[in-house]
């Protein structure tokens, strides 16, 4: 029991602040958000029983990584955009996008039955007489292609000025606007929900097991992890070692670079400086002073 | 409900990875949110691991995110230092005006 309740809470304190990271306006509240979503995963992980890495999660992202970038943010010096939360001139500009888009449908929709029922009736005199008269079938279908098309010509002019919108444009407005990403995130979100629901494990799973958990009787969280790491993980642990030497080269070699107009010492000059070039012995004549 | 098992887990990481994808994907204003959105996803992956760990009793996942923790600090710094090169140049780091690249 106490344990689900601190699962919901922590769940619920992870979920609510990573959407706030996304949704946050200003970067610094989304660093600080970020933080606070670390914290409690870590203390999903205890739940777990991966206490290191519940410790390794607060000490390296909370102490490191989320303060680089607050480092950063504040480095940076961005604009916070406006007062509005960033999707509310998406929501606008969709609601807009989609009122437009419909009443161009329904616009569209009634001129073109208004010009068929015309067109119908004036067809009844002249085409299917023709045809009837020629028994040309050739021309049946021709003047229905016709029919169709001047009928879809006639009603997309029409209701392009009424809605005083070219179709063109309005589909190109309505599809930068669409979410098409909330779109791909909710497939994403049931398709991985389904295979949540779906998923069991093979029976035999735990045999195939290649390092079981010991009882924490018998040794903690951090002494399995440590005798694991540095048995049948050491290329793995040399390498991730590896990976970080290269990261910290790698972001010195990015961000450093040489000031103009500040003074350094230089060492080797200042050895290599000899006494001609550096000391002038100069006669002074009386009463006239000397020119340096 | 008060029992909380696998799925549990499961779920809680599937929310955080595609919470991390919206950022990414919906985000229109600086290339920093993008980069904790990584770092969301990321944690979705190591919870999942974490979880598998814990519910099958085998400490390779456990070992397995202490490597993905690893490669995602050294994205993170690598990640913020491109960022900074980058504003030192444009004075911006707006998505919409990255589009040095484009022919």
């Amino acid at each position: 029991m106490m344990q689900a309740l601190a699962f919901y809470l922590f769940s619920a304190v992870t979920v609510l602040s990573a959407i706030m990271v996304v949704t946050a306006r200003n970067p610094v509240h989304s660093v600080l958000f970020l933080i606070l979503a670390f914290f409690s995963a870590a203390g999903l992980f205890i739940l777990l029983g991966a206490e290191f890495l519940a410790m390794i999660l607060v000490v390296v992202y909370v102490g490191a990584v989320a303060v680089l970038f607050l480092f950063v943010v504040m480095m940076l010096d961005i604009p916070v955009p406006d007062t509005k939360a960033w999707f509310i001139p998406e929501a606008k500009a969709l609601i807009t996008a989609s009122v437009k888009f419909f009443s161009y449908i329904f616009a569209f929709a009634f001129f073109a039955f208004a010009f068929y029922a015309a067109f119908y009736l004036f067809s009844l005199y002249v085409f299917d007489v023709y045809a009837l008269l020629h028994r040309d079938d050739v021309a049946t279908v021709a003047a229905v292609a016709c029919y169709f098309a001047v009928g879809v010509l006639v009603s997309r002019q029409l209701a392009s000025m009424l809605t005083g919108d070219k179709f063109g444009h309005l589909f190109t407005v309505f599809y930068r606007h669409l979410p098409v990403g909330w779109l791909i995130m909710g497939i994403l979100l049931i398709e991985l929900m389904l295979v949540i629901n779906m998923w069991g494990s093979y029976p035999m799973s735990q045999e195939l097991s290649t390092a079981p958990t010991p009882p924490s009787m018998v040794m903690s969280n951090t002494v399995a992890l440590g005798n694991l790491i540095y048995t049948d993980y050491i290329y793995a642990f040399q390498i991730s070692g590896m990976i970080l030497l290269l990261a910290m080269i790698g972001a010195i070699v990015l961000t450093h670079r040489k000031r103009e107009g500040v003074k350094r010492q230089n060492v080797s000059n200042q050895i290599n400086r000899t006494k001609e070039e550096s000391v002038e012995l100069v006669k002074v004549k009386t009463g006239q002073g000397v020119q340096i | 409900m008060t029992e909380i098992g696998l799925n549990h887990y499961l779920a809680l990481s599937a929310i955080l990875f595609i919470l991390g994808l919206a950022g990414i994907i919906l985000n229109r204003k600086n290339v920093i949110t993008i980069l904790m959105s990584i770092e969301l996803m990321l944690l979705g992956a190591n919870i999942n691991f974490v979880a598998f760990s814990s519910f099958l009793n085998d400490l390779a996942g456990q070992v397995f995110t202490l490597f993905i923790l690893t490669v995602a600090a050294a994205e993170a710094a690598i990640g913020l230092a491109i960022i900074l090169l980058y504003f030192r140049n444009r004075n911006n780091i707006d998505i919409n005006e990255i589009n040095t690249m484009k022919g």
